[in-house]
């Protein structure tokens, strides 16, 4: 009886000791800038007395769960002073901590703890970029680019001369899941790629993953490049207005109802077309002529965001963008009449209504509905009329072409943070895509009677659900050793087809003494739409289409190993490997191209494409001077069945060396200067080696016809000449009470590399005059698009 | 700072200065090539007379004002068996003075040869160098032979093939008058049964041809609804693989919209099938899609035109026909 009496103590003992030693507390909160009440994101709030830490989510939310007691906090994050609070945690505690601007960033130094340093992370193969730093950089004709400076990355390469497209270690542009305020967008770019849609002005936060994905992305193959708009000023009103070559951009940000409601609305739009305009209606003129013609495109993005309660937050946020090229003439003499008019337009609406919940301090919830369109349309139309003799002769025709897609989702995410070596993550979203793969509409009218013709052609519209399903976890298992577990479900239904994919994801992080991290990860991707496009331009025509049955869903799976480590608190290296594998992956069929009418889906073939390579990446991210070097030697293939005889062959953008340097130097707080240079190998392309002629039984019976053939030694056979340029910027910033003032001068390809964007088989005919003889001579003709480009750019803020 | 501002544009403006400094386009090299023999050679099972094309190749940025200037007449070229034995040797053909002809068999259907046709071969072309006089119908079967070619300076090129079995197709027919076409006319429907042979890869070509009271004579458009059916270079011929029907009889199901349907003209129909090579297949489609997309011209993806030519280009290719005459469907 004792026996059992002091078991039982004993049991008891233990039971109310280790209740005791587990008391602990969650303090949570949002983490914000203090002038502006802009939440950061990723900004780090650590323990100095349990070593124990948190980041603030992308909501700038966090949770630190930790034992009762006093608690010794630093909250920081980059370009802020840090701020220590320190109390005693008796219960379950909402902590908003709000945070100053830095004005001398190179002074703040903090304990490596206390910072959130590359090797505390599992994540590995992302990057956040800095707004600011984006907004500092000299850029084509001064439109500010943030694809542009995704492309300085390594790992990530631009495709022709002055696109916006990137192709991540041997990936598509469409395998890359951009995402505006977690909706994603389909078409980035304006002006045929030279320009992306994204305006910096209303962007608060930028982060590229290109392997070791968490389970909370899918969808595509390639890369995850997630921005985050600002939500606006809380506090006070602010605004700036640019002016430069091509554009003027406007963004006004403040309190509806202080501290509660805030809004931000930001513009941009080309003028090009107004300056102009007076000078091609004279050109009509003068050709006997009345007419019009130009070409703008706009971006208007507008966020409302309202605090309901310290527990709840709502945003409405909206992105609407265009290009627009129009052209009309007429032309009348006597009685002869001619109309012509032309439109294309092309862009995208973004619509998200987002709502977050704090249910606890360690339960946090983000529940979105979004809507994302892409639309192109085309509308040419050709009338003429003509009297003789009594008798009217008119032709009326009209040819418009739309394709695009709508998608319509719901998503919910779920934080959980029971303590500090887990973060949980799980959630769903549904899609709903509705694909217009492209329809012509004709309409013909010819003759006095007339005949008229009113015909569509082209594909059907065709709708499809996507839906998926995941869960990950954060785990510190021990004080070096850090995993991120995951598995992303997804499932596609297309017509009578449905498709499922089961994707696991695992990132392990290894600590090694000095604070040198080892990290590796494993990550199975799956893709349920692609961009059909024709391979050497992106065009606005090309065009988004589903999985269907008799196209497969594209996978892949990638495993990336390497090191980082922050040197002297200030420079962040990392050093990578990674071996990626894609099956399905789509690509015209030979002979294939965008000007066919028949079945998409019987111009297209499937294959495999897997790329490997290395990266170095070097990053300055705090003092004067900042800026980073990236090296990448990589290597990607492709194989089809129906493509080079089912032999292998390099990927249009396989290049072997990728060399990126990108430098900004406050040298006073009145004048910055910024440059980059970037070096790549040659763009693969298809090019004949030799021509040689023959014959084949054809024709009438016994009939021969002779050939000529074009001989391709393989595709992508022949290598353009490697692409490099420098680009210079200066900015001249003046300050005042109420106003900066920021004029930028600069230069794109400040060296004219006359840098290959498009080849050509001329042929040049020579006439002699004295033999009355011609001869023709073949070129290969390689062209460039840009010499070097001056720019400035005026900058008000207030 | 002012310093560095105009250092900076002093500098651009020297740059500014250099010859072609804002030139957007530039002459680049061209991809290199091998020099090398391009031999076209089709050997039909019942030909009795072979012609050849022996010339070289030219770089794709080099000119020529006449294609004959590339024949190599100084080659030679055999054909020759498993064992090795040459089996055919080629003579260079009197390109001024020769009319050149190919003889055709016509069958019932049956395998039984009820006509032979000699036609006069149209544009030879100027690419035919080569020719043999048989003095049998080829033939050969199953049977593997290989084509090499000598040359001085290009050295030796050589491909092999394996004649296949003359396809076996039941009599055809055909409704001269099967419906309406969209412009208003009449459209025929030809029809018949290909046997293929179980266990093998079996490629087929298929052309139809008239031939009117008066002589005159001419392949067929021929056009289906079977999507089995793959365009070939040149005129008239359709190329059917056996992925999908191996070993099984094949109903083929053509139309023509050609005028077969006056009953004072007494028409007659021939159909020709073909086993053809692979390699036949191979080239016939890559060639004919190459031409499509030289005729679209732009935004369109290059095509590789197949060649199973070792250390040279080109073809040689094997097929055996069977030729029927068609029967007026009741």
């Amino acid at each position: 009886m004792l026996l059992k009496k002091t078991a039982l103590f004993v049991i008891l003992s233990f039971i109310v000791l280790a209740g005791i030693s587990q008391e602990k507390y969650t303090i949570s909160g949002y983490i914000s800038d203090k002038a502006s009440g802009e939440k950061l994101i990723g900004a780090n709030v650590y323990d100095q007395r349990s070593r124990s830490g948190a980041v603030s989510n992308v909501y700038g939310f966090y949770s630190l769960t930790l034992p009762a007691g006093e608690v010794d906090l630093v909250v920081s994050y980059v370009g802020y002073g840090r701020k220590t609070i320190s109390f005693t945690l008796r219960k379950d505690t909402t902590l908003n901590v709000t945070l100053e601007q830095s004005l001398e960033i190179g002074a703040v130094t903090v304990t490596a703890e206390a910072t959130r340093r590359i090797e505390h992370e599992t994540q590995m193969s992302m990057t956040d970029i800095p707004v600011k730093q984006i907004q500092a950089l000299p850029s084509l004709l001064g439109e500010t680019d943030l694809l542009k400076t995704v492309q300085l990355l390594p790992g990530v390469q631009s495709g022709s001369e002055g696109q916006s497209g990137f192709y991540v270690r041997g990936g598509s542009p469409d395998q890359n899941l951009i995402l505006l305020d977690g909706v994603p967008v389909y078409n980035v770019s304006h002006l045929f790629g030279f320009f992306s849609i994204f305006n910096t002005s209303a962007i608060s936060d930028v982060k590229l993953i290109k392997g070791g994905f968490p389970a909370r992305y899918g969808g595509r193959l390639s890369s995850v490049l997630d921005i985050r708009m600002k939500d606006g000023n809380l506090h006070e009103y602010h605004g700036d207005v640019s002016v430069g070559l091509i554009s003027a951009r406007a963004t006004v940000e403040g309190p509806i109802v202080r501290d509660k409601t805030s809004f931000i609305v930001s513009g941009r739009r080309t003028y090009a077309d107004f300056i102009a305009r007076p000078f091609i209606r004279r050109g009509f003129k003068r050709d006997g002529e009345e007419g019009d013609a130009g070409y703008y495109f706009y971006d208007l993005n507008a966020k409302i965001t309202h605090t309901f309660s310290q527990k709840d937050r709502l945003f409405l946020s909206v992105y609407n963008g265009d290009d627009r090229f129009h052209f009309k003439s007429h032309y009348q003499v006597e009685d002869y009449k001619e109309d012509m008019k032309n439109k294309l337009q092309w862009g995208n609406t973004i619509a998200a209504a987002r709502w977050n919940h704090v249910w606890s301090g360690k339960l946090f919830s983000n529940t979105t509905f979004t809507y994302s369109k892409y639309r192109l349309g085309t509308d040419m139309a050709y009338k003429y009329s003509q009297v003789s003799q009594g008798d009217t002769t008119r032709e009326d025709t009209r040819l418009d072409y739309t394709s695009g897609i709508d998608d319509l989702a719901l998503n919910m995410d779920l934080d959980y943070i029971p303590d500090p070596a887990h973060y949980i993550r799980a959630g769903f979203k549904g899609i709903h895509h509705d694909f217009n793969p492209g329809v012509f509409h004709i309409g013909y009218l010819e003759g006095e009677e007339g005949m008229p013709v009113d015909t569509s052609l082209g594909q059907k519209r065709l709708a499809a659900w996507e839906l998926a399903l995941y869960a990950e976890d954060d785990w510190r298992i021990t004080d070096n050793l850090k995993a991120n577990i995951g598995l992303h479900f997804s499932t596609f239904l297309t017509g009578n087809k449905q498709y499922y994919s089961l994707q696991p994801r695992l990132s392990v992080r290894y600590l090694l003494p000095g604070d040198v991290a080892l990290k590796a990860s494993y990550a199975t991707m799956r893709q349920y739409i692609q961009l059909l496009a024709f391979s050497s331009i992106g065009l606005p025509t090309d065009l988004w289409l589903p999985t269907t049955e008799k196209v497969k869903p594209q996978d892949s799976w990638q495993v990336a190993a390497g090191g980082a480590k922050t040197l002297g608190g200030i420079v962040e290296v990392s050093l990578e490997g990674y071996y990626k594998v894609m099956n399905n992956v789509i690509s015209y069929k030979e002979g294939a191209g965008m000007m066919q009418f028949n079945d998409w889906q019987e111009r297209v073939t499937q294959g495999r494409g897997w790329a490997y390579g290395m990266e170095l990446f070097v990053n300055k991210k705090k003092g004067k001077w900042t800026g980073w070097v990236g090296y990448t030697l990589a290597w990607a293939w492709r194989q089809f069945d129906d493509l080079n005889f089912g032999k292998k062959f390099y990927y249009t953008y396989d290049r072997r060396h990728d060399i990126s340097v990108v430098s900004v130097w406050e040298i006073n707080d009145h004048i910055h200067l910024s440059g980059t240079w970037v070096y790549g190998t040659g763009k693969a392309y298809t090019l004949p080696n030799s021509v040689y002629y023959g014959f084949f039984p054809s024709g009438e019976p016994g009939g021969v016809a002779e050939t000529e053939v074009n001989y391709y030694e393989q595709r992508n056979n022949y290598r353009m000449k490697p692409y490099h340029r420098l680009d210079l910027g200066i900015d001249f910033i003046r300050k005042r009470k109420h106003w900066t003032r920021t004029f930028s001068l600069g230069a794109y390809n400040v060296y004219s590399r006359k840098n290959p964007f498009y080849m050509n088989i001329e042929n040049e005919y020579h006439y002699d005059m004295q033999t009355s003889t011609e001869t023709m001579e073949k070129q290969l003709v390689q062209y460039s698009l840009f010499p070097i480009i001056p720019y400035f750019n005026l900058n008000f803020k207030f | 700072m002012n310093k560095i501002f105009f250092t900076g544009m002093i500098f651009l403006v020297l740059l500014s200065s250099c010859e072609n400094f804002f030139q957007t386009y530039m002459e680049v090299p061209p991809p290199p090539y091998k020099k090398g023999i391009v031999v076209n050679l089709y050997v039909t099972d019942d030909d009795t007379v072979l012609y050849a094309s022996v010339s070289h190749n030219i770089g794709s940025l080099e000119s020529i004002k006449n294609v004959q200037d590339l024949l190599l007449c100084d080659a030679t070229v055999q054909v020759l068996d498993e064992a090795g034995n040459v089996v055919v040797e080629m003579d260079t053909l009197d390109m001024d003075n020769t009319v050149y002809y190919d003889t055709i068999y016509i069958g019932d259907g049956n395998g039984e040869i009820t006509d032979t046709v000699l036609y006069p071969v149209y544009n030879a072309g100027r690419m035919i160098n080569f020719q043999a006089h048989l003095p049998s119908p080829f033939g050969g079967q199953g049977e593997k032979f290989t084509l090499q070619v000598i040359h001085p300076e290009y050295g030796t090129a050589s491909a092999s093939q394996t004649m296949p079995s003359k396809p076996v197709i039941t009599q055809p027919v055909y409704n001269p008058s099967a419906g309406y076409n969209d412009y208003g006319g009449d459209f025929s429907t030809l029809r018949f049964d290909i046997v293929d042979p179980a266990g093998e890869e079996n490629f087929y070509q298929v052309r139809a041809w008239l031939k009117g009271e008066d002589g005159r004579q001419y392949y067929l458009d021929l056009d289906t609804d079977d999507p089995l059916f793959q365009p070939s270079y040149g005129y008239y011929a359709l190329l059917l693989q056996d992925k999908t029907f191996d070993g099984d009889s094949y109903t083929v199901q053509l139309k023509f919209n050609d005028y077969v349907n006056d009953p004072a003209e007494n028409v007659r129909i021939f159909v020709e099938v073909r086993s053809v090579s692979k390699d036949y297949y191979l080239y016939a489609r890559t060639l004919e899609k190459a031409e499509e997309a030289e005729d679209i011209g732009f935004f369109v993806e290059p095509v590789q035109v197949y060649d199973n030519i070792e250390n040279g280009y080109g073809i040689f290719a094997m097929t055996a026909r069977t030729v029927a005459l068609a029967s007026k469907e009741k």
